[in-house]
This record gives C-alpha cells, sequence and structure tokens, in this order.
C-alpha cells in the first residue's frame, strides 16, 4: 500500500508543470542571470585594481617621475597613471577615464570630479608625497646631515603588516545570491508539501475524499505521500546545485557534497514546512497557496535574495530572525560552508534544519489527524 | 463602449496583484533613497576599521586615537569574518603585542597583522596609511625622539593635506552597485511587471475563445473592438505612469533640469511595457502562465539590460545581448541622466528613438499576430 501510494504521488508531483517551473526551471533561468548579471561586478567594482589617474607635470621633476614610477609599476601597482597636459588631463576626468588629476607644480595638488575611496586614495598618495616632501625641508633646515638617514628611511619598505587570509572559499560577496536562489529551491519546496494536505484531508480534495473511503490507514497513506513529496524537493535541489555547480560553473570549493547535503535536507524542511502550512490554514487550496508563497518568498527576502545588504543588517540587529528564518537557515548553512574552515557553524545549521523539518512534521501529522466530516 | 467597460471591470479585479509590485517597489525606492549622494566639496571616505590591541601600550594607545580621529573606528556585533565578506567593515586590525618595543630598537616588520577576506579599496587606502604611518615614526625617531613622541610628531607630519580641487565631472559621481539609486533606475521592471500582470491578464480574458465568438457575432465591428482596446489599454498605461511620476515626484522631492529627460525616457518605455503586454496577451492562453511569464521577461530584461547592476560594471558580452533589448536603451539613457555615464544630449535622443522604434516593432507584430488570430477563429 505504501508504495503503490509513493510510486503515483511521485509520478503526479512530477507531472505537475507548476511545481517543474518554480522548482526547476525559474531557478536555472534565475541562476543564469545571476551569473550573467554578476559575473564582472567583482573584479570591477569590489576588489582592488589599481586607479586611474592623469598627471600633469608642469615641470620636469626627476624625483617625482621616480616616485610616480615606483606606485604604479610592480605587483600590485596603486596608480595607473596617464601622463597628459591640463586640457587632455580635464578631458579625461570629465569623460570618467580617470579619478583625479595629479598636478605637480611648486606643490602637488589634485582634482577630482567626485567623492569616494579611490579619490580619498589619490588625496592619501599626495598628502604622504607632501608629507615627505616637507620632512626632508625640516630636516635640511635643522640638521642637512640627516637627510640621507631620511631618505633611507622613508624609501625604506617596513612591512609592518602581515596579511592573513581567513577564508579559503569563494570570496566574491555576490556568491551569495546563488546560495539564496538555493535556499528558495529548498523553500520553496512548500508547494510541495501543501499537496500532502491537498491529497490526504477529505475536504480538500475528489482525490482525498476517495483516499478517506479506502482501507489504507491515514497514517501510511501520509507517510507515503510525505515521503515522495520529500524525494521531488530533494530531487530539484540537487538538480538545481547540479546546474549551478556544473553549467555556470560556480565556485562552491572542495566541498560540493556537503552542499548537496544541506541543500537537499533544505529541502526537504521546505516540503515539511509545506505539511505545517497545509494543516494549519484553513480554507481554499488558493489561500493556503499564498499563505505558503508569502511565508516562503518573505524569507528569501529577508535572507538577501532581492538584496543582499539586508542579511548582515539582520545578522546584526536582529539574528534571532536570521536563526529562525528557514531560508535564512538554509544560506548561512551554505555560507559557512564557503567561509569557515572548519565545519562547527555548518553542523549548527544542519542541526537546525532537521530540528524544524521534525517539528513542521508533528505540527503537520497533529493537526491532520483524527478529522471527522459530517458532510463533504 | 460595452467592450471598453468590461476591460475596465477585469482590470479592477487584477489591480490588487500589481499594486503588490507598486508598494513593494515604493517601499524599496525609499530605502536605497537613504543612500543620497553630496558633491559640493570633496570630502575624504573614511573607511571602516575594527582594531584590537594586544599591545595596549601608550603607543598602541596612540595609534589608536590617531586612527579613530582620521577613519571610522567601528566595534561589530557579528563575527568580523562576516563583517568583512559583507562589506561592513573594511579592514580589521590587530597591533601585535611588543609594537610599542619593537618599534622603539626600529625593527618594523610585522607590527600590525590584518585579517582580510579579499582586497578591498578600503584595505588598499588602510595599508598605505599604516606604511606612512610607521615610516613618518621612524623619521621622527632619527632627530633622537623617543617612540611616543614620535607617535605625536608623526601624526602632525601626516595632517599635512594636499590641496583638492573639485571639477565639475559629467562621469563617475556614481559608480558602483548603487549608482543611480533611486527611482528611475528600477522603475522599467516594475513598469513592466505591472504591465504583464494586469493588462496581460485582462486581454487575455478579452481575447479568450468562447468570449471573442461570443463579441464577434454582437454588433461590435472589428475596428470598434480593436479600438476599445486600444483605449482602454492606453488609458491603463497613461494611469499607472503618471501614478508612478507622482509617487517619484514625492521621493525625489519633485523634478528639475535633467529629472524632466527621465520622466520623458520613462513615458517612452511605458508604451513600449504596454505592447509588451498586448504582444504576450495574444502568445498566451492563460493567466497562470502570465504569471510564470512576466516573471522571467521581467526578471530577464531586467537583469541583461543593466538594471539591477549598472551597464558600467558589466560583462560586456552579456550587455552586447542587451542591446536587443528595449530595456537596455533605457538604462543607458538613465544612467547618461544620473552621471554614471557621460552625458551627449544627441546620444540620450538616440536611446529615445531606439526606444521608440522597438515600440513601432512590436505594434506591427502584435497586430500581425492579432490579424492571424481572427483569421484563424474565421476559418
Amino acid at each position: 500500500m505504501f508504495f503503490n501510494e509513493f510510486k503515483y504521488n511521485l509520478l503526479a508531483t512530477i507531472r505537475n508543470r507548476s511545481f517543474i517551473f518554480w522548482l526547476i526551471l525559474f531557478p536555472m533561468v534565475l541562476g543564469t542571470l545571476f551569473k550573467a548579471a554578476f559575473s564582472d561586478v567583482y573584479a570591477n567594482d569590489i576588489k582592488f585594481s589599481a586607479i586611474p589617474a592623469a598627471v600633469v607635470a608642469q615641470k620636469d621633476d626627476e624625483a617625482f617621475r621616480e616616485v610616480i614610477k615606483a606606485v604604479s609599476t610592480g605587483e600590485d601597482p596603486l596608480l595607473k597613471v596617464t601622463y597628459a597636459d591640463k586640457e587632455e588631463a580635464e578631458e579625461l576626468l570629465k569623460n570618467g577615464k580617470v579619478y583625479g588629476i595629479l598636478t605637480k607644480g611648486e606643490s602637488l595638488t589634485l582634482s577630482v570630479g567626485a567623492n569616494g575611496i579611490e579619490e580619498t586614495i589619490l588625496k592619501s598618495f599626495a598628502d604622504r608625497y607632501l608629507t615627505q616632501e616637507k620632512l626632508i625641508k625640516d630636516t635640511a633646515e635643522k640638521d642637512p646631515s640627516k637627510i640621507p638617514a631620511l631618505i633611507e628611511v622613508m624609501q625604506e619598505e617596513t612591512n609592518s603588516l602581515k596579511k592573513i587570509r581567513i577564508t579559503d572559499g569563494e570570496c566574491d560577496p555576490l556568491i551569495t545570491y546563488f546560495f539564496n536562489l538555493l535556499a528558495m529551491v529548498a523553500v520553496c519546496s512548500s508547494v510541495t508539501g501543501l499537496n500532502i494536505v491537498s491529497n490526504n484531508q477529505a475536504d480538500q480534495s475528489p482525490l482525498a475524499a476517495r483516499k478517506g473511503c479506502s482501507p489504507t490507514p491515514k497514517l501510511i497513506s501520509t507517510l507515503a505521500v510525505l515521503g515522495s513529496c520529500w524525494v521531488v524537493s530533494s530531487g530539484c535541489t540537487a538538480f538545481s546545485v547540479s546546474f549551478l555547480a556544473f553549467v555556470l560553473k560556480i565556485n562552491f570549493g572542495s566541498r560540493l557534497g556537503l552542499v548537496y547535503l544541506s541543500t537537499m535536507i533544505g529541502g526537504i524542511m521546505g516540503t515539511s514546512m509545506g505539511f505545517m502550512i497545509g494543516s494549519l490554514v484553513r480554507g481554499s487550496e488558493g489561500r493556503r497557496n499564498a499563505a505558503a508563497m508569502l511565508i516562503s518568498v518573505g524569507g528569501n527576502f529577508l535572507s538577501g535574495l532581492m538584496i543582499a545588504d539586508i542579511k548582515p543588517a539582520i545578522m546584526e540587529k536582529a539574528p534571532i530572525v536570521n536563526a529562525l528564518n528557514p531560508s535564512a537557515v538554509v544560506c548561512d548553512s551554505l555560507y559557512y560552508l564557503n567561509l569557515d574552515r572548519d565545519y562547527d557553524r555548518y553542523i549548527g545549521k544542519l542541526i537546525t534544519m532537521l530540528a524544524m523539518t521534525v517539528i513542521f512534521t508533528a505540527v503537520g501529522f497533529i493537526f491532520t489527524r483524527r478529522k471527522k466530516y459530517a458532510t463533504l | 463602449m460595452q467592450l471598453f467597460k468590461l476591460f475596465m471591470r477585469i482590470l479592477k479585479k487584477k489591480l490588487p496583484l500589481a499594486m503588490v509590485y507598486v508598494v513593494v517597489f515604493m517601499l524599496l525606492c525609499v530605502a536605497f533613497s537613504a543612500n543620497g549622494d553630496n558633491e559640493g566639496s570633496f570630502e575624504e571616505s573614511k573607511v571602516s576599521v575594527v582594531i584590537t590591541d594586544n599591545d595596549n601600550t601608550p603607543e598602541s594607545k596612540a595609534l589608536t586615537d590617531y586612527i579613530a580621529s582620521r577613519q571610522k573606528v567601528v566595534e561589530t556585533k557579528i563575527p568580523v569574518k562576516d563583517a568583512l565578506f559583507y562589506n561592513q567593515i573594511s579592514f580589521s586590525l590587530t597591533i601585535n603585542e611588543g609594537y610599542a618595543h619593537r618599534l622603539a630598537g626600529g625593527d618594523t616588520e610585522a607590527l600590525f597583522t590584518q585579517e582580510y577576506v579579499h582586497e578591498s579599496y578600503g584595505a588598499a587606502y588602510m595599508t598605505s596609511f599604516l606604511d606612512e604611518y610607521v615610516s613618518c615614526i621612524r623619521a621622527a625617531m632619527l632627530s633622537g625622539e623617543d617612540t611616543l613622541t614620535a607617535a605625536g610628531s608623526a601624526a602632525s607630519a601626516m595632517d599635512t593635506a594636499a590641496e583638492v580641487e573639485m571639477l565639475s565631472s559629467d562621469a563617475g559621481k556614481l559608480t558602483g552597485l548603487l549608482s543611480g539609486h533611486g527611482f528611475f533606475r528600477y522603475l522599467p521592471y516594475v513598469i513592466l511587471s505591472v504591465m504583464m500582470m494586469s493588462l496581460s491578464s485582462v486581454l487575455i480574458s478579452i481575447n479568450s475563445k468562447e468570449v471573442r465568438y461570443r463579441t464577434n457575432c454582437s454588433s461590435v465591428s472589428p475596428t470598434s473592438y480593436v479600438m476599445q482596446l486600444l483605449g482602454g489599454s492606453v488609458e491603463f498605461m497613461l494611469g499607472v505612469w503618471l501614478l508612478f511620476m507622482v509617487l517619484g515626484a514625492v521621493l525625489e522631492g519633485g523634478f528639475s533640469g535633467r529629472g524632466w529627460l527621465q520622466v520623458l525616457n520613462s513615458f517612452v518605455f511605458s508604451i513600449v511595457a504596454t505592447l509588451i503586454a498586448a504582444m504576450i496577451s495574444l502568445l498566451l492562453r492563460s493567466a497562470q502562465a502570465v504569471t510564470l511569464i512576466s516573471n522571467v521577461v521581467g526578471l530577464a530584461m531586467s537583469f541583461i539590460s543593466g538594471v539591477f547592476v549598472p551597464q558600467s560594471i558589466m560583462n560586456s558580452s552579456v550587455l552586447a545581448v542587451g542591446k536587443f533589448m528595449p530595456m537596455y536603451w533605457y538604462t543607458k539613457a538613465n544612467e547618461m541622466i544620473v552621471g554614471t555615464e557621460v552625458y551627449h544630449t544627441n546620444e540620450y535622443v538616440q536611446c529615445l528613438l531606439i526606444q521608440a522604434g522597438f515600440a513601432a516593432a512590436l505594434a506591427a507584430v502584435t497586430l500581425v499576430i492579432f490579424r492571424l488570430k481572427m483569421k484563424t477563429n474565421e476559418n
């Protein structure tokens, strides 16, 4: 009996075009769009690269040229310099080709077109140049014999900063959009969970009414339908991970197996959430669908699917929301897997998902059992 | 006017769903408008720094105080690792134990530790800042000053500021992910979604087989049929556009100067969006399919055309595909108006004309499909 129900509900769910669209096609389309739109953003906007600047040298100053050469060459240059006359430089600034113009006359001045971190870095370069020039002048006035030592100190690499990279994962913050996309698939699996109620509560559909008068115990029937929905939702999430990892080549790191694990558990949790919503919300199928979509999409929004900056804001201001939001739990499990070298936080999220699955399923069973109908 | 009345009656039922888009859009616009830009005079950007002082000496405190006077020293409630990843802070600095002692002995190697997730502009700035600070202390110590006095001298020396002139620039005023933030940047996505969700659904209902057969055998002529639907669609389009312009005027504090160019740009795009919705209504059969397709079409066009991510930082191959979409030309015109790209009047007009060209092409295709459908039904 169990396997019969399991098999036919599995087939019916797979043949439902709406499920296929929202759980397979829509994530594929959205993932492709994310990939297309965000592919160059990290390199162009977030990661540091040499700042384009125009240099106008009003008089031939060999020392200044040497300094410019030093900061615009090498492995990690600070500036990408274009020498130009005043008019050309202003044209470059006007057209957005450079962030600022460094003009070396009697002193060093900076012209910019806007406020921003790039312009601030250019100013700090100009400030530093003037500071060193001033120190040399002051020393020349006080004790000229110390000038060679001063120049040596100024030119010497201090190596004062030791840099430690604290993650081995993908460091592009925009990867969280893909984590959220997988969380969306997992949590939107709730639409399959709604079917458990529709197909087993006799007052919800003709099919459920017919099943209600069959000799199969309701527990067996519900478990069979729930099991088949779990298979479909975990299959859909696994498909989405495969599509992102192997077709779009999203870098999930070396722990891809665990990415599959957490998203599949997420899918099972989403289905159970749908089962619970279906059992708690009375009324038409449309009303239950609306409730499930509202909770899923609202959770996705708070998890950062639409605006990534919401996530850290909630992490800081209302961490309890992140802890209780199923979308955020799935997304965080993938995020911790990417960022952390150890598994502590990841395992915590995995346990949360499993606990939520148990609670949602239990509530679903409690509110669908022992129903009696006077009329249908 | 029976058909026109029917159009309005069905539209009334479809509006609540479309209004969800309007309300969410307005909320997001209010959130984004909080990030206003002040472009009057040059202001240095301050880097968010988290400092851990493991040395706890007067020298390390002097450094902490100096950083606090120049940058934004913050305490984060979330783990530093997460704050760095999400760009909530730009720099995590640890002043290592023995900082003062080693500095006094002239050893500058690894005085500080920086934990990082990615190489950001803020981190590059702070690296240079710390390097300069240490160099200045060493320079001051050459003249016999002790470390603490040298720290004060270094801070004074580093306060030397270059003269900065703010030139008028047509480009680069707003760069990055939030460039051109505000009302008109996301407007095309919302207009298109509202049009498809409501207008397409209404037209599908009216053009459904049974309703059309009944209309065909009534006294309404085919010309009147088309004109009444056109009248309803135009009225709805004008209504939606005017609603958005009023809301935009409230949010932006009225329109002035180039703001009116944005208004004109949005009007032309509204015509295009109406025609896209009309064409889709002829290609699809059910309202459910409209929901699916409008989500895909709206998001796809917006992502590829640079609505959600500015064109200036997008992949060039993606933008090459985007050029075949009217939304690309709307966004290009808008980016010129807000200053992300250089503004040229002829290029702005070109963008409007290309959108008008798309509108003409869509109108022609829609009419052809409509006539083909009518013919099929006649046979």
